[in-house]
C-alpha cells in the first residue's frame, strides 16, 4: 500500500516537473517569438540590445544565483568583450573570430576576477569585483581621452554585420533571440547536470562538497570563467550591434543591471532573470534614460527588491536549487573545523 | 627637499581628515558587521553642506555642524529602515547600502548639478619653514584630531563598554542589560557623521561633484581593509600610510591614477588577506 502511495507520488511529481519544464521552454522562447511579430526597425532593433542585455543577465545569473558568488564587477567581462570585438573589428578581422575573441577575453577577466576573490566571504567579493570594474571603467575613460569618439568603433556604423547575415533589423533580432533562447535552455539543461552538480553542492556546501572530492575553489573559478565567456559574448554582440565599444559598458550602472535583473527575476531561475532584464533594456530603451538615470533608477528597484525579498520577487531562487547567499551560515550550520569556526567570527 | 615637505605636510593634513571617515566605517563594522558602502555618501553630503556655508560668506569649517547634524541623523535612519531589517544577511545590507549611494548621487545631481563646484579657502596660507599651510586645512585638520581623541576617550568609558560589549557579542550584551539594537543605531549615526564631518573638512580640497563620494568610499575601505576590518588603531594607522600615499599620487599624476591606486590597492590587499581571515566560504 505504502510502496503504490510513494510511486503515485513519484509519478505526480514527475508530471509536474514536465509540466513545469514545458513551461519554462515556452518562456525561454517568448522573446524569439516577439521577435517574429514585430516588423518596425525601431522596435527591432531595441529588441535586438534587449535579447543581448538579457544574456548578459543570465550569465550573471549563472555567477551570483546558481554558484552563489554575487559579483558587482560583472561589467568587466562584458565590456572587455564589446572591447576586444571592437579592437578586432577595426583591424580587420572577420567578427565571427571577433566574437570568439570577445568570449576568449571574456573567460580571462571573468576568470581573474575569480581567481582575486576565490576565497572572499560574499561581502568582500563584492567590494574586490567591484573594484576591478570600476579600475577598468577608470582605464577605458583615460584610453577614450586620446579617442576623439569616446571609445572604440566595433564593427562599421552600427548593426551585426555579420557574415551569412543580410545586415538587416529583422535578421540581427532574430539572432539575438536565438542567442538568448540556448542561452537560457543551455544553462538550465547545464544546472541540472553533472557538470552543474558541483557548482551547486560548492554552493550550497562547500565543505560537504570538499568532502566529496570536489574543489571548491576550482569549481568557484570555473563558474567566474563561464560566466565571463557568456558575458563576453554579450559584450561583443552589442558592440558589434551598436558599433561602438564605449566606456560606459565598464560602468557600475551595467554590474547593477543584471543583480537587479536577478534579485526581481529569481536568482538562479535563469529564467525570471532574463525575462526582467529583457523588460528592462528594452523599457531603458523606449525611454532613453541616460547612464545617471539608469543608476538611479536600478539603486531604486534593488533597494526595494532586497528590503522586500530578497530571494526573488518573481520566481523564488530556492525552489530552483539557487540564490544569492545573503545570510551569512554559521560555522556550526557549516560544519566548519573548530579553528576556522574561530576566524569567521572575526574577532 | 622643499617640495618633500610640502608633500608631506600636506598629506598628513589630508590623512588625519581621511582617518576620521575611515574611523566611522570601522566603528560600523565592528558593531554591526556591516560594509557601510553608503559611506562616501555622508562625505559627500558633508561637502556640499560647506559649500553651502561657503555661499553665506561663512568659512567651509563651518558646514561641519549642519553636516554632522545631518549626517546623525540621516545615519540613524538608515540603520532604522535599512540595517536593522537586514540584520543577519550583511552581503545584502551592503548591497542596498551601495545602492543608497548612487540613489543619494542622484538625489545630490537634482540638488546642486552635475557640473563641479568648488568650495574657496577664505584664509591666506601660511608660510612655515617654506612649507605653504592653509590656516582652514590647518583647522580641519585640529578638529579631526579633536574628535578622534574624543572617539577613543568615549570608547573607554561607560557608554563606550556598552560599545564595546555589543560589538563582542550582542548576546552576552543583552544579557547584561544593554540595548545592543539602540548602540548599533547609535554607533551607525556617530560614524555616518563623522564622514560628514570629514566631507566638510575636505571640501576645499576638490572639486564637488555628484560622484565625489566614490574616492572616499574606495580610500575608505582601502584604509579598513590594510588596517584589518575592526580595528580602530589599525584603521588609523592605515589612514596616515595612505593618505600620504594618496598625497604623492595626486601630486604627480592626474586624478584618475589616484582612484585607480586606490581601487587596486583594495583589490591586492582584499585578496592577498582572504585567506583564512575573512574566509567564510569553506575550502
Amino acid at each position: 500500500m505504502n510502496a503504490e502511495r510513494t510511486a503515485r507520488s513519484r509519478d505526480a511529481r514527475r508530471r509536474r516537473e514536465i509540466a513545469s519544464d514545458r513551461w519554462r521552454l515556452a518562456l525561454c522562447l517568448a522573446p524569439a517569438a516577439l521577435v517574429l511579430v514585430v516588423s518596425d526597425r525601431f522596435a527591432l532593433s531595441i529588441l535586438t540590445l534587449a535579447g543581448f542585455q538579457a544574456l548578459y543577465a543570465v550569465s550573471w545569473d549563472l555567477l551570483g544565483g546558481l554558484s552563489g558568488q554575487p559579483s558587482l564587477g560583472h561589467a568587466l567581462p562584458f565590456g572587455a568583450g564589446a572591447y576586444l570585438v571592437a579592437v578586432a573589428a577595426e583591424s580587420r578581422a572577420p567578427l565571427w573570430s571577433a566574437l570568439v575573441l570577445g568570449i576568449v577575453g571574456g573567460t580571462v577577466t571573468g576568470g581573474l576576477q575569480g581567481k582575486a576573490g576565490r576565497r572572499l566571504s560574499p561581502m568582500f567579493l563584492v567590494l574586490v569585483t567591484f573594484a576591478t570594474a570600476e579600475c577598468a571603467h577608470e582605464f577605458s575613460r583615460l584610453l577614450a581621452a586620446f579617442d576623439s569618439g569616446g571609445g572604440l568603433a566595433g564593427g562599421g556604423e552600427a548593426g551585426l554585420l555579420l557574415p551569412g547575415l543580410a545586415p538587416e533589423e529583422s535578421n540581427a533580432a532574430r539572432l539575438a533571440a536565438a542567442t538568448l533562447g540556448a542561452g537560457m535552455v543551455g544553462l538550465l539543461w547545464f544546472a541540472r547536470s553533472r557538470f552543474g552538480l558541483p557548482i551547486r553542492l560548492t554552493r550550497s556546501d562547500p565543505w560537504a562538497a570538499a568532502s566529496s572530492g570536489i574543489d571548491a575553489a576550482r569549481t568557484r573559478l570555473v563558474s567566474f570563467a563561464l560566466a565571463g565567456a557568456i558575458a563576453g559574448l554579450a559584450g561583443g554582440l552589442t558592440a558589434i550591434e551598436t558599433g561602438r565599444a564605449v566606456p560606459p559598458m565598464f560602468s557600475v550602472e551595467t554590474s547593477l543591471f543584471p543583480v537587479v535583473a536577478s534579485v526581481i527575476g529569481g536568482p538562479g531561475t535563469f529564467i525570471g532573470p532574463a525575462l526582467t532584464a529583457f523588460v528592462m533594456a528594452a523599457g531603458a530603451q523606449v525611454l532613453d534614460l541616460s547612464g545617471p538615470e539608469r543608476l538611479a533608477v536600478y539603486s531604486l528597484l534593488l533597494i526595494v527588491a532586497g528590503l522586500i525579498s530578497p530571494a526573488g520577487l518573481l520566481l523564488s531562487g530556492a525552489r530552483f536549487g539557487g540564490g544569492i547567499p545573503w545570510r551569512t551560515r554559521s560555522p556550526r550550520e557549516s560544519g566548519a573545523p573548530a579553528a576556522d569556526a574561530e576566524v569567521v567570527t572575526g574577532e | 627637499m622643499k617640495t618633500a615637505a610640502q608633500i608631506l605636510a600636506g598629506g598628513v593634513l589630508f590623512s588625519i581628515d581621511y582617518a576620521l571617515a575611515a574611523a566611522g566605517l570601522t566603528l560600523i563594522f565592528r558593531t554591526s558587521r556591516v560594509l557601510n558602502l553608503s559611506h562616501g555618501a555622508f562625505v559627500a553630503l558633508g561637502a556640499y553642506c560647506a559649500y553651502e556655508a561657503t555661499r553665506f560668506g561663512l568659512p567651509a569649517l563651518a558646514g561641519a555642524a549642519p553636516a554632522a547634524a545631518a549626517g546623525l541623523l540621516l545615519g540613524m535612519l538608515v540603520e532604522c529602515l535599512v540595517v536593522r531589517r537586514l540584520r543577519g544577511q550583511p552581503l545584502a545590507a551592503a548591497i542596498v547600502l551601495l545602492c543608497l549611494a548612487f540613489a543619494a548621487e542622484a538625489g545630490f545631481a537634482l540638488a546642486w548639478g552635475r557640473q563641479p563646484r568648488s568650495v574657496p579657502f577664505r584664509q591666506p596660507p601660511l608660510l612655515i619653514h617654506g612649507v605653504v599651510i592653509g590656516p582652514e586645512e590647518l583647522a580641519a585638520s585640529a578638529v579631526a584630531c579633536g574628535i578622534i581623541l574624543a572617539m577613543l576617550l568615549v570608547l573607554r568609558t561607560r557608554a563606550g563598554l556598552a560599545v564595546r560589549a555589543a560589538a563582542a557579542d550582542p548576546e552576552i550584551a543583552v544579557l547584561a542589560g544593554i540595548d545592543a539594537g539602540r548602540v548599533r543605531t547609535a554607533v551607525f549615526g556617530t560614524a555616518c557623521a563623522m564622514a560628514a564631518i570629514a566631507g566638510s573638512l575636505l571640501s576645499p580640497l576638490g572639486t564637488l561633484v555628484p560622484t565625489m563620494g566614490r574616492l572616499p568610499l574606495v580610500l575608505s575601505c582601502a584604509i579598513i581593509v590594510v588596517g584589518g576590518p575592526g580595528r580602530l588603531g589599525g584603521a588609523l594607522a592605515a589612514s596616515l600610510a595612505l593618505g600620504l600615499a594618496a598625497t604623492v599620487a595626486g601630486h604627480y599624476a592626474l586624478p584618475p591614477w589616484t582612484y585607480i591606486a586606490g581601487l587596486l590597492l583594495v583589490i591586492a590587499v582584499t585578496a592577498s588577506r582572504a585567506s583564512p581571515a575573512w574566509s567564510t566560504r569553506g575550502p
